[in-house]
C-alpha cells in the first residue's frame, strides 16, 4: 500500500468552505477574490499534475545521495512560469501569486510537498529582499533572467544570504543587531564593494545563480551602514562551501557562501546606506527588515498552514484504509476525534496567516509590489510595453527615481502599521510552524508503522516540518517579537530585548 | 527473577558506557544512513563478543542470565551513543526470549546462537497481524501471507512471525528460518528513524515447516502479558535517546553566544533544556523503577503506563533538544535530529502510542473483573 500523493482531499476541499473570509471579502472585492481563486486553482492543477510525481522519489534520492541536488523539481518550477509568479506581469512574470494569492498557494504548495516550499522558498526570500530595497533596475535585471532562463537545465534563481555562523537569531531582528557577533563586513572601494565573511543555512544556495547578500560596512554600527548586495556565481572571491545535511527539507539545499575579497561592482548593489546618505533614510535597513520579515513570516504561515494539513490530509487517507481490531480507524472514535483535533489546528494556523496577510495588506497598503496589483494593473498590455522600453527603464531605474521611490514606501508605513505587521507576521508564523510540528507528532503517532516508512509520505513531512520552528527567527524569538510590538509598546519602561 | 545485585549493576553499566564510547560514539550518524550505506554488523559483532547480546541468556545458553534490570541500564547507557544499535539488542532480546519461553531445546540450541532474530516490534501485542495464515498439513504447518514492516528482517537468519491457525480465530507465534525457501523480503525500508536497526516486508509463499517451528499457538492471548517484560527496556531506549539530546543541548547552549551573552543565560533556552531534563532525569528512575518490579514479578501496571509516559514525553522532548540548537540541530552533525526521528519511531514500539493507551484501558478493566 502506497500513499499516492493524489490530493485525497479534493472530495471536501472547496474554496467557500475553507476560506469563509475570502467569500466575505468577494463581496466588497469582487475582481481581486476572482483572481485569487483562479490563481489558487491554477496552482492546484500544476501541484497535482506536475509536482506530485517527484515529491516522494527526490526525497529518496536525497536519502541514497546527500549531495543530490532537485534540478529535476527546480526544472518543473521553471518549465510552469513558478520561478516567476512573484514577479508582475507587466515586468514579465507570471505574477499569480503576489499578495493574498502568495499566501493561498504557499498553502496548497506545501499541503503537497513542504520541501517545494523551502526550494522556492530561497527563491522568495530572495526576491522580497530585493522587492524592499526597491531597487528597479536589479528588480528587473532578475525577473529579466528569470524569464531567459526558465527553461534550462539549471533554470535561474536567486537566494538571500543573512544568516552569519555565529549569528543567526541576532540578524533576524532589527534590536539585536549592535549585540551580534557579525563575521561579514564589506567594504568601500572605488567602483563598488568588497565583501568578505561566510554566511551559513543559506536556502537554495547551491541551486541559485546570483545571491542577495546581506552585510554591513562597519561590523560595529550594522544597522546603520547596511549593504544589501546580488552576487553572481563566478564572480572572483565568491565560491559555495557546504551543502547542509539536513533532517528534512531536502529539496532546497542550505548552503554556506563563502567571499573572500569578493568585488561587487556598483550596478549590482542593491542598497547601500551610503547612496542616500540624508538623515531621513537612516531607517531604511529597519524598513527592509521589517518588510522582508513581515512578508516571509506571513508565508511561513501559510506554508506551515499547508504542511499541518498535509499531514492531516495524509493521516485521513491512511485512515479509511489501515484497519485497527478488524475496522477501519475512520470508523473508531478515537481515532475521529485525533482526526478533528488535526483539522482544528489545520483551521487555526489558517486563521492566523490569513489575518496577518490582511494586517500587511493594510500596513503596505500603498506598496502593491508587496500586497498585490489589481488586475487591470498587472495584465495591462500597455504597461508591459512601458516596462519594455529602454527610455522608460532608464528613467524608473535612475539614482534620483530609487530616492523617490524609497521616500514615498518609507513615509506610506506608519508606526503603529510596522508594529502591527510584526507583531501579526511573528504570530502566523508560531502559531502555523507549532501547529505543523504537532500535526505530524500526532499523525506519526496515530499511524505506527504507516507512520513511520518512508513509502507512505507521512515520515518525510515530520521530517520537514521540524525547520518551520527554527527558521525565520525560532519560535523564542518570535514570541519575544509579538510581546515587543504588541504588549510592551502600551507598557512603559518594559524592555525585551 | 529477582532485582539485580548492585556489583553486576554497576559491572554491566561500565561495559555500556566503555562499549558506546568506543563502538558507537563516533561513526553513529555514518551508520544512519542505512540502506544507503553498510549495515552496522561490527558493533553488534563487538556487542557479541562482550556479552551484550545475550545478557538475557541464561548461563547455560551462552548468557550471563542477568534480569531486566540490568539490560534497560545497558539499553539507556548505549542508546545516549546510538539508538540503532540498542533496539537491535532490545528487538534480538524478544526474540530470544520468546524463544526461550516457548520453543523446544533442539530449536534453542540451533537459534539462539544466530547472528540476530527478526521481531515484529512495532505491532501492538492486543492485536497482532493477521496477514500470514499457517494450515495445519502433515506433521508440519504451510506458512502463506504478508506481515509487513519486521523489525532486523533484512539483517537476521530467523524471524518469530505472527500467524492465523487456519479454522480458528487463533493468532500463534513460528519462528521461520528466512533461508526457507518460498520466503522472500522487500528491500530494507527507509525509516524515519533508528535506520541502524532494519526493518522489512516478509513474503512468506506455502512455505512448509515442521510443527516444532511453532512457537505459541495462542499468542494472542499471551504474547500481551510476555511484553510487559519488556516495556521497561523500551522505555530505557527512550529514556536514553533523551538524555543523550540533553546532554548535547545543554553543552551547546553553554557555547553559543545569541542576543549578546551565551544562550544558557536566556530563560527561554533554559526552559526548553528544562523540559528535556524532565524526562532524562526523572525517566531514569522510572524505567529503573518499572524493571525491578517486573525482574520480582510484580504487577504490570508501572510497566505499561511507564513505557507510556517516557516514550512519549521522550518524542516530544527531542524536537526542543533540537529547537535549542537552532538550525544546527536540524542538521546530522550533533546528532541532535538523529535523536529526535529515534525517538519518535521508539514511541511505536508495541503498536502505536494512542492504541497504547487504549489497551492499557482494556487490561485494567479486565483485570478489575
Amino acid at each position: 500500500m502506497t500513499y499516492k500523493l493524489n490530493f485525497d482531499q479534493d472530495e471536501r476541499f472547496d474554496f467557500d468552505g475553507n476560506f469563509p473570509s475570502l467569500a466575505v471579502l468577494a463581496k466588497y472585492k469582487p475582481a481581486m477574490v476572482k483572481r485569487v481563486r483562479k490563481s489558487w486553482e491554477d496552482e492546484r492543477n500544476f501541484l497535482r499534475e506536475h509536482l506530485s510525481p517527484l515529491v516522494l522519489s527526490e526525497d529518496l534520492k536525497h536519502a541514497q545521495n546527500p549531495d543530490h541536488i532537485s534540478w529535476e523539481m527546480l526544472r518543473v518550477a521553471g518549465r510552469h512560469g513558478r520561478l516567476s509568479q512573484y514577479i508582475p506581469g507587466f515586468m514579465g512574470g507570471l505574477g499569480n501569486s503576489l499578495g493574498l494569492s502568495m499566501m493561498v498557494n504557499l498553502e496548497e504548495q506545501a499541503a503537497l510537498d513542504c520541501a517545494f516550499c523551502g526550494m522556492m522558498g530561497g527563491h522568495g526570500l530572495g526576491l522580497a529582499a530585493v522587492f524592499m530595497t526597491f531597487n528597479m533596475r536589479i528588480l528587473q535585471r532578475v525577473a529579466d533572467q528569470i524569464a531567459a532562463h526558465q527553461n534550462d537545465e539549471k533554470p535561474y534563481v536567486i537566494d538571500c544570504a543573512i544568516t552569519e555562523p555565529t549569528a543567526g537569531t541576532d540578524v533576524e531582528e532589527v534590536e539585536l543587531y549592535p549585540k551580534a557577533r557579525l563575521m561579514c563586513q564589506a567594504k568601500r572601494v572605488s567602483g563598488g564593494a568588497v565583501l568578505n565573511g561566510r554566511k551559513v543555512f543559506i536556502s537554495t544556495g547551491h541551486m541559485a545563480t546570483d545571491h542577495v547578500v546581506i552585510m554591513p560596512f562597519d561590523q560595529r554600527d550594522a544597522v546603520n551602514t547596511m549593504g544589501c548586495f546580488l552576487v553572481s556565481n563566478g564572480t572572483p572571491g565568491f565560491s559555495l562551501g557546504r551543502m547542509e545535511r539536513k533532517m528534512g527539507q531536502k529539496a532546497g539545499s542550505a548552503s554556506e557562501l563563502i567571499f573572500e575579497d569578493c568585488l561587487v561592482p556598483e550596478e549590482s548593489i542593491l542598497l547601500a546606506q551610503d547612496q542616500f546618505p540624508e538623515e531621513k533614510f537612516q531607517e531604511q535597513f529597519r524598513m527592509l527588515l521589517h518588510g522582508v520579515l513581515g512578508i516571509t513570516r506571513t508565508a511561513v504561515g501559510a506554508w506551515s498552514t499547508g504542511t499541518a494539513r498535509g499531514a492531516f490530509d495524509r493521516a485521513l487517507y491512511l485512515a479509511k484504509r489501515i484497519k485497527h481490531k478488524g475496522r477501519t480507524l475512520i470508523h473508531q472514535q478515537w481515532a475521529q476525534a485525533l482526526l478533528t483535533n488535526m483539522h482544528i489546528n489545520v483551521m487555526m494556523a489558517r486563521g492566523a496567516y490569513l489575518e496577518s496577510q490582511f494586517a500587511l495588506m493594510r500596513g503596505f497598503e500603498k506598496i502593491p509590489l508587496v500586497t498585490g496589483f489589481p488586475p487591470w494593473i498587472s495584465d495591462s498590455s500597455i504597461l508591459a510595453w512601458l516596462f519594455r522600453q529602454n527610455w522608460y527603464r532608464k528613467f524608473l531605474h535612475s539614482r534620483w527615481m530609487h530616492r523617490q521611490i524609497l521616500d514615498y514606501a518609507r513615509s506610506s508605513i506608519s508606526e503603529d502599521q510596522d508594529a502591527r505587521v510584526q507583531f501579526m507576521s511573528s504570530l502566523a508564523k508560531v502559531v502555523g510552524s507549532d501547529m505543523a510540528m504537532e500535526n505530524c507528532q500526532l499523525a506519526t503517532e496515530f499511524l505506527g508503522q504507516a507512520g513511520l516508512r518512508h513509502d507512505q509520505g507521512v515520515e518525510k513531512i515530520f521530517r520537514d516540518a521540524k525547520l518551520l520552528q527554527i527558521f525565520e527567527g525560532t519560535n523564542q524569538l518570535n514570541r519575544l517579537n509579538i510581546f515587543t510590538h504588541y504588549l510592551a509598546r502600551h507598557l512603559s519602561g518594559v524592555e525585551v530585548f | 527473577m529477582g532485582s539485580a545485585d548492585q556489583a553486576s549493576l554497576a559491572a554491566f553499566r561500565e561495559t555500556a558506557q566503555r562499549f558506546a564510547q568506543k563502538e558507537l560514539k563516533t561513526r553513529a550518524i555514518d551508520f544512519d544512513r542505512y540502506p544507503y550505506a553498510e549495515f552496522n554488523a561490527g558493533a553488534v559483532q563487538a556487542a557479541r563478543e562482550v556479552g551484550l547480546l545475550q545478557v538475557l541468556l541464561p548461563e547455560a545458553r551462552g548468557g550471563t542470565g542477568q534480569g531486566i534490570e540490568v539490560f534497560s541500564e545497558i539499553l539507556f547507557f548505549l542508546a545516549q551513543a546510538d539508538a540503532s544499535i540498542a533496539a537491535i539488542l532490545l528487538i534480538n532480546a524478544l526474540a530470544q526470549s520468546a524463544l526461550l519461553k516457548w520453543g523446544k531445546p533442539s530449536l534453542q540450541e540451533k537459534y539462539l546462537s544466530a547472528k540476530l532474530l527478526a521481531f515484529p516490534v512495532y505491532d501492538s501485542p492486543a492485536n497482532l497481524p493477521r496477514g500470514v495464515e499457517a494450515e495445519k498439513k502433515g506433521g508440519g504447518y504451510v506458512l502463506k501471507g504478508k506481515l509487513e514492516y519486521l523489525a532486523l528482517a533484512p539483517v537476521a537468519e530467523a524471524a518469530v512471525i505472527p500467524a492465523v491457525l487456519k479454522g480458528t480465530e487463533k493468532v500463534a507465534f513460528f519462528l521461520v528460518d528466512l533461508t526457507t525457501p518460498g520466503i522472500s523480503l522487500s528491500a530494507p525500508i527507509l525509516s524515519l528513524g533508528l535506520r541502524g536497526a532494519p526493518v522489512a516486508d516478509l513474503e512468506i509463499g506455502g512455505s512448509e515447516v515442521s510443527a516444532d517451528y511453532l512457537l505459541c499457538p495462542d499468542a494472542g492471548s499471551e504474547y500481551p502479558g510476555f511484553t510487559m517484560r519488556f516495556r521497561p527496556a523500551a522505555a530505557a531506549l527512550a529514556v536514553g535517546v533523551a538524555a543523550g539530546s540533553y546532554e548535547t543541548a545543554k553543552a551547546y547552549a553553554q557555547e553559543r553566544y545569541q542576543a549578546g551573552k551565551i544562550i544558557i543565560e536566556h530563560e527561554l533556552i533554559r526552559l526548553l533544556l528544562s523540559n528535556v531534563a524532565v524526562i532524562a532525569e526523572s525517566g531514569r528512575a522510572l524505567f529503573g523503577a518499572m524493571a525491578r518490579a517486573v525482574d520480582e514479578g510484580r504487577e504490570e501496571l508501572l510497566a505499561e503506563t511507564g513505557l507510556i509516559l517516557s516514550t512519549e514525553l521522550a518524542s516530544r522532548a527531542v524536537s526542543d533538544g533540537v529547537q535549542v540548537l537552532g538550525g544546527y540541530g536540524y542538521i546530522e552533525d550533533y546528532g541532535q535530529e538523529k535523536r529526535m526521528r529515534d525517538a519518535k519511531q521508539i514511541e511505536s514500539f508495541f503498536g502505536p502510542a494512542p492504541v497504547k493507551r487504549l489497551e492499557l484501558l482494556e487490561g485494567i478493566l479486565r483485570r478489575e473483573k
